[in-house]
C-alpha cells in the first residue's frame, strides 16, 4: 500500500486542480459582439449611423411603436391658437383634445411618448459619438458630426418643450438617474445655456458635414448637412435670445443657393409625396415609401386623425383621402389669414379651404359628371349628413393627405423637420431684434411667394411675428413662439368653445346646401385653457420619469 | 454500506476489548459453551459481542457467526452488535441467538451531498423518505410518490394525464420565474427530471430543505435539493434475491364534472335571457329531445399495468442490483390517444477490488413514449370541451341530413355556398370509426366542435430514450480517508411526429391546411466530480472534512422540420405521412430549424463538521460556482455560497441523562442553521450581454436610394446581472419519546430570496425602453411538524406518521420602476395573476365583488346604476366607472398549509396502509364560464346558485346581468376555496405464511388490493381541486380545464425468491 501512497496522493492532487475554465467560454449564436461591431472601421461607423437614422425616423413618426399617435406633429401644433382638436365627438382621441385644451396632466400620452421618443433618438446618436469620436477617419468624423447635430436638435426640441431636460451626452447604463440640466451636479446648465450648447455643438460639427449639392439634390435633405447644422444652431440661438450669434449662424444658410422657396403653384407640394424633397426642405425624416415593407416607420394617424371626416359627409372631393376629422381650424386664424393674404392668394388656398364653396363645389368630385353649380347645390352626393365636430367653416388643407401620399392606411410622407422658410423667419427675427435691415429681404421673399396682399416695408418683430403665424401654420412653431414672445393671451380660452359644423340641406331638410356652425361647450365646468406659469412647458412624464427618478424636478404647476 | 463499515470497526474494537480485558481466571471455573449468532434472515452475524454483563468475560463471533466462551450454565449473556438490537439470553451450549435489525440504527445515516452523515449528527433540516414509504404505490413517478410524505415539501400534480410529471416545491415559492423546482440528484448525477425513476427502485429520498444543507450545491440549490439513492443490493444484508412486483390498475374518472344537463342548461339560458326557446323550436328539440353527458362520451375505464423484476445480491466484496420495470398506462380518455409507456432498467454494482479501492457504477436506461390529449387551454382543449359542449347536441350524426347547414354545405361540396371556398367535400367532416359522423352543436360554434373531433385529429406522438449513469472509484489510502472520483453522464434522444388534416366542424373549429412536422432532439451531459472525505477523532472531538471539485458540461442539438399547405404530401395514406413525401408545391410552406445549445459549470466545494462527545455539532459548508458565458459575464461568473449550522443533543448531556429516563425522553436535539443558495436557472441566453443585432435597422439616404443597413445593440448591457440568491435561517428540534415510540420533528424557517430577475422600463433618458434587472425579493416562512408513533402489541404492529407544514409567502420588494408584473390573459374574463410587493407571489388580480344589488341603486344624478340582481363590483377609484384601476387582490393559489397522514397496521400476515394528504387556504379560479359564447355549457354550480327574483339570497348575480360581463367573471365572486383532503391510498395486503411459501421456494409472497385517489373531500365544484391549475408557476390555481386525477383500483403481487 505504502508504495502507492505518494503517487496516489499526487494523482489525487492532480484531479483537484483540474481547470476547465476554458470550457466556460461559449460564444453566443446569431449575434455580433458589441466590441466586434464597434470596431472603428468606416463600415461600422456607417452602420451605426444608419441605425441612428432608422431610430430617429421611427421615433419621430411613431415613438415606442405606438401607431395611434404621431406626437411630434401633434404635440407642437395642438397647443397653438390656430387649431381645434376635433374628431367624431368630444372625447374622441382625447390624447389630442387634452393638449389643445390644456387639460393634460403629467401622464398625458403624447407628452410621455414624445419625451421617450426624443431620448431614444439621443441614444442612437450617442452610440455613434461614444464609439467613433476617437476614430481618426474622415468617414467616422462625418458620422460623429451628423450624430452630434441630431443630438443637438433633439436637445433643442426638449429644451423648447420641457425647459430644463436632462442633457445626455453618453450612452447611459441601466442604473442611471439623470438630473434636470440645471440641477446636474457635475455640469449644471440653465435652459438658455443648454440651447447655446446645442448651437455650439452644431457649429463645431459643421466642418465635417456634407453639404447639399444644389436645390435639386433630393438625397441631401434625407441626412444631416451643413445646412441643417446652421438651422439648428440659428434656431437654438434665437430661442436662447442670442440674436447676433443666431444671425451669424443662419446667414450662410439663408444666403445659400442650395435652398429656395418653391414657386407658389408648388407650395403645398412640400408637405406631400410629390414635393417631399424639394428645394425648401433642409431636413426630413425619410420615411419608407411603402408601409408594407416597413410599417414601423410609416405614420398612420397623420392621415387618419387629421384627414377630413368624410364618413359624416355624403361625398368627398376626389383628390383627398378621408379620415377621422381630428383637426379643426380656428375662425380667428382663418379670417386673419384671409385678411392678410387675400382670398385668392396661393398661400390661403394651399393652407386652408372654406367648406362652402370650395369643398362643396369647387373641388372636383368623382360624381360630378356634367353637374352645374346649381345642380351641385341640390346634390345628394355631397354635404355634411350629420355634423363635423370641432370644425369651423374652414378646413385645414396644408397637410391633409392626398391619395398619392398613402400606402394602404399609412401616410408615407416623411416628417418634415426643417424648411428654409423657418430659417428665413428666424434670421429675420434676429435681424429685427438687433435692428438689422438685412432680414427684410427674406420676409419679403416669403410674402411674395405666398402671393400675400401684405408686404413688409421694415423688418420689425411685429412684422416677423405676423408673417410667421401664417407661413409656419401647422409646422410645429406656433405654441413655442407664443410662449417665447409672451403672446399667450389668445390661448387662455382654448377648449371653452368648440364649433360644430352642420349642413342645413341634410340636417334641416333645406333645398340647398347651407353650412352653419353651432357652438359646443363640452368642457363647461372644467378648467381649460392656457394657464400662465404652467403651460409654458410640458410636464416631465409622471409615471415614466417623476415616479422613478428623484433627480428630476417637475415643471411648475404639474 | 456504512452500517457494515461501522459493524466491522466495532468487531475490531470488541476483539481488542476481549483480548485486553479478558480474565483468565474465569475460564477454569466455568464450562465451555459454544453458540451461533444469526440475523433475522438466518445469515451469520460477524463480530457480535457476547458478554456476561458487568464482567469482562465475553467473546466475539467469527466469520460464520460462531462463538465460544466459558460461563456457568444459565448465566445471562448480553449479545450486541452495531446495527442490531442488543438482547439478553441465558447461556446454553449450542445456543442460537437471532438478532433483530435495529431499525433506529438503519435510519441513522442520511445522504447529504458528497457524503453521508449520521442522522443524530445532523445540524440542518433534511427530510428523509425511505423505500418502505414508496412501495406499492400506483404512481410511477418518483416525485409524485413524495406527496404527503415530508413536511415542507409540496407536490403539485398538475394533471392526471398518463405520463404527466409532478412538480416539487421545497419550502415555498421563491421566484417570479417558472424555475422554482429543486435541484435533482440521483446517485450523485444531476438529472433533469425523476419521472423516469420508478419508486420501487429507490432506496431513499433526501430533501435538503434548509439553506445550510443545500449550500453544498451552491448556485443551483435555491429551491432546495432532492437527493435520491437507488437500491444497491447492500441493504439485503448480503442475501441474494429475486423479486417480482406486478400490479394492474383500473382507473376511472374520479367524479363526474358538475356541468348542467339539458333541463338545467335550458333553464339557465332562459335565466340568461338568451332566446333558447326559439332556438329549440328551430331545431325541433321538442320532438327529438337530447341530453348528452359528454363526460360519458369521452371517458372510459383506463387500464394501467406495471411489472418489475429485480435481482440483487452481494457479499463482503460487492453488491449487484438489476431491476427491469415496464409500465403501460392507457388513460381514461376513450381510445388509445392518451398512453404512456415506459421500459426502464436500473443496473447498480460495486466491488472492492483492493482493500483500498472500491469501484462501482449506477446506470439507468429508460425508453418512453407518450400520446397525449390537449387540456389546460382555453381553446382546442378536449377537457374544456367536456365542460363546455352543450347537452342538447348528440354525440353522433347518423345521416347527413342531421348535420347543421354549414356542415352539409361543406359535406356536399356546394360551390360558392360553403364557408370553405376551395376545400370542400365529405373528407372534411370527421368520421367515427363506425362510419357515423361526430356531431357539432347547432346552437353555438365553439373552438373545438366536438371533443371527439379534436381527439380524432390528434396524431401526436413523442418517444425517446435516455441513459443516465455514473462510474466511480473510491480510494481509501489511509484510515478515515476516502477519495472519490465520479463520472456521470446522461445521453438522450427524443423524436416527435405530428400530422393533422384539414377539417370542418364549424366556423371556429376548422382547418384549411394539412400540416406535418417532425423533430429530433439529442442531448449529451456529463459531469466529473472529485472529492475526498476524511474522518478523524481527537479525543472526544470527531471531525469530518470534505473538499472537492466538479465540472459539468451539457450539449443539446435538434432538428425540426414542418410543412403546411392545402396539398403537402405526395400521398396521404399512413405510410406517406413523413417529411420525405412532402411535395414541392409553391403553396406548401416549409420550415427547418436547428440551434445547438451548450452550457458548462465549474465548482469547488468543501465541508467541515465537528462534533464533541455526541453532544455538540457544528458544520460549515462552502461552495464556489462558475457558469459559462451564456449565463453570466466573465467578470461576474463566480458565486460563493457559505453556510453554517449547529446542533446540541441535550439528551446526551450528563445532567439530562441523570435526571430524565430514556423511556420518557429517548432523544432530544435542537439545531439551527444559516446559509445562502442561488437559483441560476433564471439566467439563460446571455441576458447580461451587449450584443449587436447585425443589420437589423435600415434607412434610405434619399427618395430613390437603396436601403442602407445598420446595426445597433439589442438592449441595454447589464454585466452586473446575477442569479437569485436565497438566505435562509432554520431552527429545528428532533425528539423521541417513550423508548423511541413517539418521534417529533419541528422546524421553523425564514427564507429571503433576493435579486429576482424583473423586466423593467428604466428611466426614458437611457433611450432603451425595457431591460432586465435584479429587482425583486420574496420571503417564505413556515413551520413544519412531523409526528410519528409506532408500537407493537403482541402480533399487532402499528404506526401513524403525520406531517404538517405552513407557508407564508410574500413579495417583499419590486423594482420601483414597475408597480406590478401581470401574467396571463383570457378572452372570457379580465383576470390576471400579478407579482407585486406585499402580496403573495402571483396572486389573483381582479375585481372585488361586493354582493348583489337587491334593489335599484342610483348615482348622485339619479341614473340607475344597478338593477336588482346586478353584481356590485367595488369602485376603489371612486370615479363611478369600474376599470383596470379598480382591480385588487382577490385570491391566491398557494396553500397556507399542507399535510399528510400515513397509517400502517400489521397483524400476522395482514397489512393495511391508509395514506391521505391535503392542502388548505388556497384559492381556485375556474376559467370555465364563457362570456363570449352564449350557448356553451358550464358548471351546474353557476345555475344552482344564481340570483333570481325567487332566490335572492344567492351567491351569483342574475345570469342575464353577467352573461357577457368580463369584469364580473374576473371578480372575487368566482373565487373558490381550493382546500381538499384526498385519501391517496387505502391498501390491504396479505403475506402468505413463509412455512407454506418456502415449500415452493418462495421467501415471501404478498398480494394486495389498493384504492388510490379514491376519496376527495372538497367544496370545489369543478373537476379535481388537486389538478385545478396550469403548469405555469405564474398561474397557480387557475383552472383551465385539466385532465383530472383518476380514481384507481390496484391489484398487486409481490414475490420474493
Amino acid at each position: 500500500m505504502k508504495k502507492y501512497f505518494i503517487p496516489l496522493v499526487l494523482a489525487v492532487a492532480g484531479l483537484f486542480t483540474v481547470s476547465c475554465q476554458g470550457y466556460l467560454e461559449i460564444p453566443q449564436k446569431g449575434v455580433t459582439a458589441y466590441e466586434d461591431f464597434y470596431n472603428g472601421s468606416d463600415e461600422s461607423a456607417e452602420g451605426a449611423l444608419v441605425a441612428m437614422y432608422a431610430r430617429f425616423a421611427s421615433n419621430i413618426a411613431r415613438p415606442n411603436g405606438e401607431a395611434i399617435i404621431c406626437p411630434y406633429i401633434a404635440l407642437f401644433n395642438l397647443p397653438g391658437d390656430d387649431v381645434y382638436a376635433a374628431g367624431e365627438f368630444y372625447g374622441d382621441n382625447d390624447f389630442n383634445g387634452q393638449i389643445n385644451e390644456f387639460r393634460f396632466d403629467a401622464n398625458a400620452q403624447l407628452v410621455t411618448s414624445m419625451y421617450k421618443g426624443f431620448y431614444q433618438m439621443i441614444y442612437g446618436a450617442n452610440l455613434v459619438i461614444d464609439n467613433f469620436s476617437e476614430v481618426n477617419s474622415t468617414v467616422a468624423q462625418r458620422c460623429v458630426a451628423e450624430a452630434r447635430v441630431l443630438r443637438a436638435w433633439v436637445h433643442m426640441m426638449l429644451a423648447i418643450g420641457w425647459g430644463t431636460p436632462p442633457l445626455v451626452t453618453h450612452v447611459l447604463d441601466g442604473a442611471a438617474k439623470p438630473y434636470n440640466c440645471d440641477l446636474d451636479p457635475d455640469n449644471p446648465m440653465s435652459h438658455n445655456e443648454l440651447l447655446e450648447w446645442c448651437a455650439k455643438e452644431c457649429l463645431e460639427a459643421r466642418g465635417s458635414l456634407r453639404e447639399r449639392t444644389s436645390k435639386n439634390d433630393k438625397d441631401g435633405v434625407c441626412y444631416i448637412t451643413k445646412g441643417f447644422a446652421d438651422f439648428v444652431a440659428g434656431k437654438a440661438y434665437v430661442f436662447a435670445g442670442k440674436m447676433n450669434e443666431a444671425k451669424a449662424a443662419l446667414k450662410p444658410l439663408v444666403s445659400s443657393d442650395k435652398y429656395d422657396l418653391a414657386p407658389a403653384e408648388r407650395m403645398r407640394d412640400t408637405y406631400h409625396i410629390v414635393g417631399e424633397h424639394n428645394e425648401e426642405v433642409i431636413f426630413t425624416s425619410n420615411l419608407n415609401n411603402s408601409s408594407s415593407t416597413d410599417l414601423g416607420k410609416s405614420v398612420w394617424m397623420h392621415q387618419d386623425i387629421w384627414g377630413w371626416r368624410m364618413d359624416h359627409c355624403a361625398g368627398q372631393p376626389a383628390s383627398i383621402k378621408g379620415g377621422w376629422g381630428g383637426l379643426g381650424v380656428r375662425e380667428d386664424f382663418a379670417k386673419a389669414l384671409v385678411a392678410n393674404d387675400g382670398w385668392d392668394s396661393p398661400r390661403r388656398k394651399a393652407w386652408i379651404r372654406q367648406f362652402d364653396p370650395e369643398i362643396l363645389y369647387d373641388m372636383p368630385y368623382n360624381t360630378d359628371g356634367s353637374k352645374t353649380l346649381a345642380d351641385k347645390k341640390k346634390a345628394d352626393d355631397r354635404g355634411i349628413q350629420t355634423y363635423l365636430y370641432g370644425q369651423s367653416e374652414y378646413l385645414q388643407y396644408k397637410r391633409v393627405c392626398d391619395n398619392a401620399d398613402m400606402d394602404n392606411w399609412f401616410s408615407t410622407i416623411g416628417v418634415l423637420v426643417a424648411r428654409i422658410a423657418e430659417a428665413y423667419l428666424l434670421y429675420a427675427e434676429a435681424c429685427a431684434v438687433t435692428g438689422d435691415s438685412d432680414g427684410l429681404q427674406y420676409l419679403n421673399k416669403i410674402q411674395d411667394r405666398a402671393g400675400s396682399l401684405h408686404r413688409s416695408t421694415a423688418c420689425t418683430l411685429e412684422e416677423v411675428k405676423n408673417e410667421k403665424r401664417f407661413e409656419m401654420f401647422m409646422e410645429g412653431c406656433r405654441w413655442a413662439d407664443q410662449v417665447r414672445w409672451g403672446d399667450t393671451a389668445s390661448l387662455v380660452d382654448n377648449g371653452k368653445r368648440v364649433p360644430q359644423l352642420y349642413d342645413a340641406y341634410w340636417v334641416d331638410k333645406e333645398p340647398e346646401h347651407r353650412i352653419y356652425v353651432v357652438d359646443q361647450h363640452p368642457n363647461a365646468g372644467k378648467t381649460v385653457g392656457f394657464q400662465t406659469g404652467k403651460h409654458e412647458l410640458f410636464p416631465f412624464p409622471g409615471a415614466a420619469v417623476i415616479a422613478i427618478n428623484e433627480n428630476i424636478r417637475q415643471n411648475p404647476g404639474y | 454500506m456504512l452500517k457494515q463499515l461501522i459493524a466491522r470497526a466495532a468487531t475490531i474494537v470488541s476483539i481488542f476489548a476481549v483480548v485486553l480485558l479478558g480474565s483468565g481466571n474465569a475460564f477454569a471455573q466455568n464450562q465451555a459453551i459454544s453458540g451461533k449468532v444469526l440475523d433475522a434472515g438466518g445469515q451469520p452475524v460477524i463480530g457480535a459481542a457476547v458478554m456476561v454483563p458487568g464482567t469482562t468475560n465475553g467473546a466475539t463471533t467469527d466469520l460464520n457467526g460462531n462463538f465460544s466462551l466459558r460461563v456457568a450454565p444459565r448465566t445471562i449473556l448480553e449479545v450486541s452488535c452495531i446495527g442490531y438490537t442488543t438482547i439478553r439470553v441465558s447461556a446454553a451450549n449450542g445456543m442460537v441467538v437471532t438478532l433483530e435489525d435495529d431499525t433506529e440504527m438503519l435510519e441513522e445515516t442520511v445522504v447529504i451531498g458528497y457524503g453521508v452523515q449520521k442522522k443524530s449528527d445532523l445540524t440542518g433540516s433534511v427530510a428523509s423518505v425511505r423505500s418502505d414509504d414508496l412501495q406499492n404505490r400506483s404512481t410511477s413517478d418518483a416525485a409524485a410518490a413524495l406527496q404527503g410524505k415530508a413536511a415542507g415539501v409540496q407536490i403539485l400534480n398538475y394533471s392526471g394525464a398518463p405520463g404527466q410529471g409532478a412538480a416539487i416545491r421545497v419550502r415555498g415559492y421563491s421566484s417570479n420565474s417558472g424555475n422554482i423546482g429543486p435541484l435533482l440528484i440521483v446517485d450523485g448525477l444531476k438529472v433533469d427530471n425523476i419521472q423516469y425513476l420508478d419508486p420501487s427502485m429507490i432506496e431513499s429520498m433526501e430533501i435538503l430543505k434548509d439553506a445550510a444543507s443545500a449550500a453544498i450545491y451552491g448556485a443551483e440549490a435555491g429551491n432546495g435539493v432532492v437527493l435520491i439513492t437507488t437500491k444497491t443490493g447492500a441493504s439485503n444484508n448480503g442475501r441474494s434475491s429475486i423479486t417480482y412486483d406486478g400490479k394492474v390498475t383500473i382507473q376511472s374518472l374520479a367524479h363526474l364534472p358538475g356541468v348542467m344537463n339539458a333541463e338545467q342548461f335550458i333553464d339557465f339560458k332562459r335565466m340568461q335571457d338568451y332566446p333558447i326557446d326559439d332556438m329549440l323550436a328551430n331545431n325541433g328539440y321538442s320532438t327529438n329531445p337530447i341530453d348528452t353527458d359528454w363526460s360519458k362520451a369521452l371517458f372510459e375505464n383506463g387500464i394501467a399495468q406495471q411489472h418489475a423484476l429485480t435481482f440483487q445480491g452481494g457479499n463482503n466484496n460487492g453488491h449487484f442490483f438489476v431491476s427491469l420495470n415496464y409500465l403501460n398506462n392507457n388513460g381514461i380518455v376513450v381510445g388509445d390517444k392518451d398512453v404512456y409507456t415506459r421500459l426502464s432498467t436500473q443496473i447498480n454494482a460495486d466491488y472492492n477490488i483492493k482493500k483500498w479501492l472500491q469501484v462501482g457504477t449506477n446506470n439507468s436506461i429508460e425508453k418512453w413514449s407518450t400520446k397525449s390529449v390537449s387540456h389546460m387551454s382555453e381553446t382546442n382543449s378536449v377537457m374544456m370541451a367536456v365542460i363546455q359542449n352543450d347537452p342538447l347536441t348528440p354525440v353522433y350524426y347518423d345521416k347527413v341530413e342531421q348535420m347543421p347547414t354549414h356542415m352539409q354545405l361543406v359535406y356536399n361540396n356546394t360551390p360558392g355556398e360553403s364557408a370553405f371556398e376551395k376545400y370542400n367535400g365529405p373528407d372534411l367532416i370527421t368520421q367515427a370509426p363506425d362510419g357515423r359522423w361526430y356531431a357539432v352543436s347547432r346552437y353555438s360554434d365553439n373552438d373545438h366542435g366536438s371533443p371527439l373531433i379534436q381527439l380524432a385529429r390528434n396524431n401526436q406522438t413523442n418517444e425517446g430514450m435516455t441513459l443516465r449513469g455514473s462510474l466511480y472509484a473510491n480510494l481509501m489510502p489511509v484510515k478515515g480517508l476516502t477519495i472519490t472520483s465520479r463520472f456521470g453522464y446522461r445521453l438522450s434522444y427524443s423524436n416527435g411526429h405530428n400530422y393533422s388534416t384539414p377539417y370542418w366542424a364549424n366556423t371556429m373549429a376548422k382547418a384549411t391546411e394539412y400540416s406535418i412536422s417532425a423533430n429530433a432532439n439529442t442531448g449529451l451531459y456529463y459531469q466529473w466530480e472529485n472529492f475526498a472525505n476524511y474522518n478523524f477523532n481527537l479525543g472526544k472531538n470527531a471531525f469530518t472534512v470534505m473538499a472537492g471539485m466538479s465540472f459539468t458540461h451539457n450539449k443539446s442539438d435538434n432538428v425540426n422540420g414542418s410543412a403546411t399547405g392545402p396539398d403537402i404530401l405526395s400521398g396521404y395514406e399512413p405510410n406517406f405521412r413523413y417529411l420525405d413525401y412532402v411535395n414541392s408545391n409553391s403553396d406548401t410552406k416549409k420550415t427547418i430549424r436547428n440551434l445547438p445549445g451548450e452550457s458548462a459549470q465549474l465548482s469547488y466545494f468543501g465541508r467541515i463538521t465537528w462534533s464533541y462527545d455526541n453532544r455538540y455539532s457544528l458544520q460549515a459548508n462552502f461552495r464556489a460556482d462558475a457558469f459559462d458565458s451564456s449565463k453570466l459575464s466573465a467578470q461576474n461568473r463566480w458565486g460563493y455560497f457559505p453556510s453554517f449550522s449547529a446542533g446540541w443533543t441535550i439528551s446526551n448531556e450528563p445532567f439530562f441523562k441523570n435526571n430524565v429516563g430514556r423511556s420518557a425522553v429517548s432523544f432530544l436535539k435542537i439545531r439551527a442553521s444559516w446559509g445562502q443558495n442561488g437559483n441560476i436557472n433564471v439566467l439563460n441566453n446571455y441576458p447580461y450581454a451587449t450584443t449587436v443585432s447585425y443589420n437589423s435597422a435600415n434607412y434610405e439616404y434619399g427618395p430613390t436610394a437603396e436601403k442602407s443597413y445598420g446595426s445597433q445593440p439589442n438592449g441595454l448591457p447589464n454585466p452586473n446581472l446575477k442569479w437569485e440568491t436565497s438566505q435562509q435561517i432554520d431552527v429545528g428540534l428532533d425528539a423521541r419519546f417513550f423508548n423511541n415510540r413517539l418521534t417529533l420533528g419541528v422546524d421553523w424557517y425564514n427564507k429571503d430570496t433576493k435579486d429576482l430577475l424583473v423586466s423593467i422600463n428604466p428611466v426614458p433618458e437611457i433611450g432603451v425602453s425595457s431591460t432586465t434587472v435584479n429587482g425583486g425579493n420574496v420571503n417564505n416562512q413556515g413551520l413544519e411538524v412531523e409526528l410519528g408513533w409506532k408500537d407493537t402489541v403482541g402480533d399487532f404492529k402499528y404506526s401513524i406518521n403525520a406531517n404538517f407544514s405552513t407557508l407564508t409567502n410574500k413579495v417583499t420588494y419590486l423594482d420601483p420602476n414597475i408597480s406590478r408584473i401581470l401574467y396571463g390573459s383570457y378572452y372570457v374574463n379580465q383576470l390576471r395573476t400579478a407579482f407585486e410587493a406585499n402580496y403573495p407571489i402571483w396572486y389573483m388580480y381582479g375585481y372585488q365583488f361586493d354582493g348583489i344589488a337587491q334593489e335599484e341603486i342610483r348615482d348622485a344624478a339619479g341614473n340607475v346604476t344597478h338593477k336588482p340582481g346586478d353584481p356590485i363590483l367595488h369602485d376603489f377609484t371612486g370615479d363611478n366607472v369600474i376599470g383596470e384601476a379598480d382591480k385588487t387582490y382577490i385570491g391566491k393559489g398557494i396553500p397556507d398549509y399542507t399535510y399528510g397522514v400515513t397509517i400502517n397496521l400489521e397483524w400476522k400476515g395482514l397489512d393495511f396502509t391508509l395514506f391521505g394528504t391535503g392542502v388548505g387556504g388556497n384559492d381556485i379560479f375556474p376559467v370555465l364560464y364563457r362570456t363570449d359564447r352564449p350557448y356553451v355549457n358550464t358548471l351546474e354550480y353557476y345555475h344552482a346558485n344564481s340570483w333570481s327574483p325567487k332566490n335572492t339570497n344567492a351567491r351569483f348575480p342574475n345570469p342575464a346581468a353577467i352573461k357577457n360581463d368580463t369584469q364580473f367573471w374576473a371578480s372575487s365572486a368566482n373565487i373558490f376555496d381550493g382546500s381538499y383532503f384526498k385519501i391517496k391510498q387505502i391498501q390491504l395486503g396479505y403475506t402468505l405464511p413463509s412455512n407454506i411459501t418456502k415449500k415452493i421456494l418462495i421467501n415471501t409472497l404478498r398480494v394486495y388490493v389498493s384504492l388510490d385517489d379514491f376519496f376527495t373531500f372538497t367544496s370545489y365544484p369543478g373537476l379535481d381541486p388537486e389538478t385545478a391549475t396550469t403548469t405555469n408557476a405564474q398561474q397557480l390555481g387557475v383552472d383551465l380545464g385539466t385532465y383530472p386525477t383518476t380514481r384507481k383500483v390496484v391489484f398487486g403481487l409481490n414475490v420474493n425468491f
